[in-house]
């Protein structure tokens, strides 16, 4: 995939629309994940949802720009 | 090893009461450098928006930064794009660019005051993004693309620094607060409902009461809202919450109506029995007289003797019968009979309370809970007047920059708009904006020092945050001081404004102090505009609160029935609550708000009930349409308080208790047909004391012509 996409002409980096799914897929997962209570068992839940999304759009990137 | 524990001690005392507080302050300024770090890196070209960004969001609380962040997202791109409309539509016509520009700020200030919470702070981010990005570029429109590609870029820069670090460094959740909230709210509450049923708090005291309800269900409904945001699992509670404030304002509405009824009745035999109930009530919700303390567990028992207190009831209320109606007067005998239907409303309000309370940390139960909305209620007419006196600030701004050709014009309309966004939600936007000014001057004469003093000897990035630190804490530190919360404010905007941390620093004290006046000259030009223009604290606008006020009664009378009740209790605290944002009443006006929320509620509340008897069965022609003239009688009233449909409203409401009473001497009638009479009757009697009562704000609107209210004078004032 090509490093920036033009979107009326103007340039964007190709990581900014993966950028915005990471954070769809990231808000579902984090719905998911409070409705079955996956947070009561973590220490720092904010970090680790800093985490899961800092995963979640690194291996998107990874994958698209590979 | 006894001094190491003592120290111990000692920091763990000082974490949990001040160490807060420094938490906060550090949490802002490494968000702020960070972001300054980032833009730099990234070479967007001011990195001060970013900054000022940060501050602009940092809050202590977590959750809250990310509602903000959204929202602010949202608010920045419409600026945006608003911005690009009018330079590209009036790049060569400064006239009517600066005109559009007041135009939008002027609305988004107007959206801001009809909205609550962070709708009311995107359109403020809307506004003055508009006024940041189209006024440098007036001069150049044709870099129009870039540069602001670069400053919402900042911005968004700004957002996500602020974003992760609140919510990783040290985060105190907003569950938490919410939980903190709920419990000191338990813990007060029992203490004052027990104080207010025996009798024993004075005037001032109850207005003090009533408005610490209302700034507490306010505050509690913007906490909630921003929850959604939330890790935490309150989320699932939402319900239970909004349930909480609901119930909250109904009991305290209930009990107001208790009181006064009681205070009308005073020196009727049957008070005495009346009293000793609520004594027993009052014995059973705070038993042997020790402090309640608010945890779910204290909560469950209160809810059980409250509960045997509620199945005891009926056989109480029949021996007051027996002891008093056979030789009552036919008033009298009404006033008993609605004293009890509120007594009984009260418990049962009690006890739904204090059962959700106590399950609120439990699992969610299927238990079915009634739905129930927090609908925030604003004056058409102040939104405009307030989205003018923002368009004032910047046309009168605008005027001096194209009378006098002044080169820095463009910085002081910028700052102006900033100033007129920033500081109008405050309870009193001219003492803020004031406050603002004196922060301005504060952070001027700060970043004249570090500017020109401590940076010009340090020349690389490490130097530079080492450089600035102790200068940044000093503004969220000030800002934790509620009284001195706008000085921070206003402080850390222009510090980092005027030191302008930067890839190529600028060092021209020439342009600094000009710039820094143009900023300060603005925000004080805004100042002065919320000053004299219809300020928020004057005559008018009071007085078209009282009669929002009133505006509740007419939607009890004609609303929809369905959700009437939270529409109508959190209509009425939430146009009280500038007044419960004070200390203490400011002035006349005050005063006559609050008096007209008392009417409202007591009366409001009674038509409500009213309604909803009458819809839920059929009832006979006379007594229907009885009803119906009441209310249309009570609508006019309120619309148009004045002796005429004063006692118009007052004999229509007697001829309907006439009507219902020689309906119910019937034969033909149904136990449930009865029982929905008499509770008709009740409201009906409730709505016709307290028309006559002679302390009431009521009557001193109707012995005196219109117009001529006590300390009435002009609007200024």
């Amino acid at each position: 995939m090509p490093r920036e996409i033009a979107i009326f002409d103007a340039l964007l980096p190709s990581l900014f629309p993966v950028f915005l799914v990471s954070i769809i897929v990231q808000v579902v997962l984090d719905r998911v994940m409070a409705w079955c209570g996956v947070y009561r068992h973590v220490w720092h839940p904010p970090l680790f949802r800093l985490s899961c999304f800092v995963c979640i759009f690194s291996a998107c990137g990874l994958l698209v720009l590979r | 090893m006894r001094f190491l524990d003592r120290m111990r001690g000692e920091i763990v005392a000082w974490g949990k009461t001040e160490g807060l507080g420094w938490i906060f302050v550090l949490k802002a300024t490494i968000a702020a450098l960070l972001a300054m770090g980032i833009s730099m890196r990234l070479e967007l070209g001011q990195p001060v928006t970013a900054m000022v960004t940060v501050y602009i969001l940092m809050h202590p609380q977590t959750g809250m930064v990310l509602t903000k962040s959204l929202y602010r997202v949202c608010g920045t791109l419409a600026g945006t794009f608003a911005s690009l409309t009018l330079l590209g539509l009036f790049a060569q016509e400064r006239v009517l660019f600066l005109t559009g520009l007041a135009l939008w700020v002027g609305l988004c200030a107007a959206g801001a005051a009809v909205y609550r919470n962070f709708k009311s702070y995107g359109f403020t981010l809307a506004g003055y993004t508009a006024a940041m990005i189209g006024l440098p570029l007036v001069m150049q429109p044709t870099g129009f693309f870039d540069y602001a590609v670069n400053r919402v870029t900042e911005v968004v820069v700004g957002i996500i620094c602020a974003g992760v670090v609140s919510e990783v460094v040290f985060p105190r959740s907003l569950g938490d607060s919410i939980i903190k909230t709920m419990d000191a709210r338990y813990a007060q509450f029992v203490g004052v409902v027990t104080g207010l049923l025996s009798g024993s708090v004075s005037p001032q005291e109850i207005d003090r009461i009533h408005l610490h309800v209302a700034g507490n269900v306010v505050t509690l409904e913007s906490l909630r809202s921003s929850l959604f945001m939330e890790a935490s699992d309150i989320r699932v509670r939402d319900l239970r919450l909004r349930r909480l404030n609901i119930d909250f304002m109904e009991i305290f509405t209930t009990l107001h109506s208790l009181c006064q009824l009681r205070s009308r009745l005073a020196d009727a035999p049957a008070t005495r029995a009346l009293t000793s109930l609520n004594a027993s009530l009052a014995e059973t919700l705070m038993p042997e007289g020790n402090a309640a303390c608010g945890d779910s567990e204290s909560a469950r028992r209160a809810a059980r003797r409250i509960a045997e207190f509620r199945v005891a009831l009926p056989e109480r209320e029949e021996t007051i019968r027996h002891q008093y109606l056979d030789h009552a007067g036919h008033d009298e005998r009404l006033g008993i009979e609605t004293a009890l239907e509120l007594v009984r409303r009260f418990v049962r309000e009690m006890h739904d309370y204090t059962r959700t309370y106590a399950s609120l940390w439990e699992k969610p139960s299927p238990e079915p809970i009634g739905e129930g909305r927090f609908v925030s209620r604003t004056d058409p007419v102040v939104a405009l007047v307030t989205g003018a006196r923002a368009m004032a600030a910047i046309i009168l701004v605008a005027a001096f920059w194209i009378a006098s050709a002044w080169p820095y014009g463009a910085s002081a309309v910028m700052m102006a708009a900033i100033g007129t966004a920033l500081f109008a939600p405050a309870a009193d936007p001219a003492l803020a904006l004031k406050m603002g000014v004196l922060g301005n001057l504060l952070g001027f004469i700060a970043a004249f020092l570090c500017k020109f003093f401590v940076l010009t000897s340090l020349n690389d990035i490490g130097l530079l945050v080492a450089g600035i630190t102790p200068f940044l804490l000093l503004g969220p530190y000030l800002a934790l001081n509620p009284k001195l919360a706008m000085v921070g404010l206003g402080y850390i905007t222009m510090f980092c404004f005027m030191v302008a941390p930067a890839n190529r620093m600028q060092y021209d004290p020439v342009q600094f102090v000009n710039f820094g006046s143009a900023l300060i000259l603005g925000v004080a030009a805004a100042a002065l505009t919320f000053d004299t223009f219809i300020p928020v604290t004057g005559g008018w606008v009071k007085r078209r609160t009282a009669r929002m006020l009133r505006g509740l009664v007419e939607t009890a009378c004609s609303g929809r029935l369905s959700s009437l009740d939270s529409k109508f209790e959190s209509g009425a605290r939430d146009l009280v609550q500038r007044i419960a944002a004070r200390p203490n009443l400011q002035d006349v006006h005050d005063r006559e708000i609050l008096d007209w929320m008392f009417v409202v509620l007591e009366i409001g509340r009674a038509i409500i009930h009213l309604r909803q008897d009458v819809a839920s069965i059929h009832l006979p022609q006379s007594v229907s349409d009885g009803v119906r003239n009441t209310l249309q009688q009570v609508t006019r009233f309120f619309g148009r308080p004045n002796l005429k449909n004063h006692s118009a409203a007052l004999l229509t409401v007697e001829e309907n208790i006439e009507a219902i009473l020689s309906e119910s001497g019937r034969e033909a009638i149904g136990e449930e047909t009865m029982d929905v009479l008499r509770r008709m009757l009740t409201s009906l009697h409730l709505i016709h004391s307290s028309l006559l009562d002679e302390e009431s704000i009521l009557a001193a609107t109707t012995s005196r012509p219109r117009g001529i209210i006590q300390g009435e004078t002009s609007y200024a004032t």
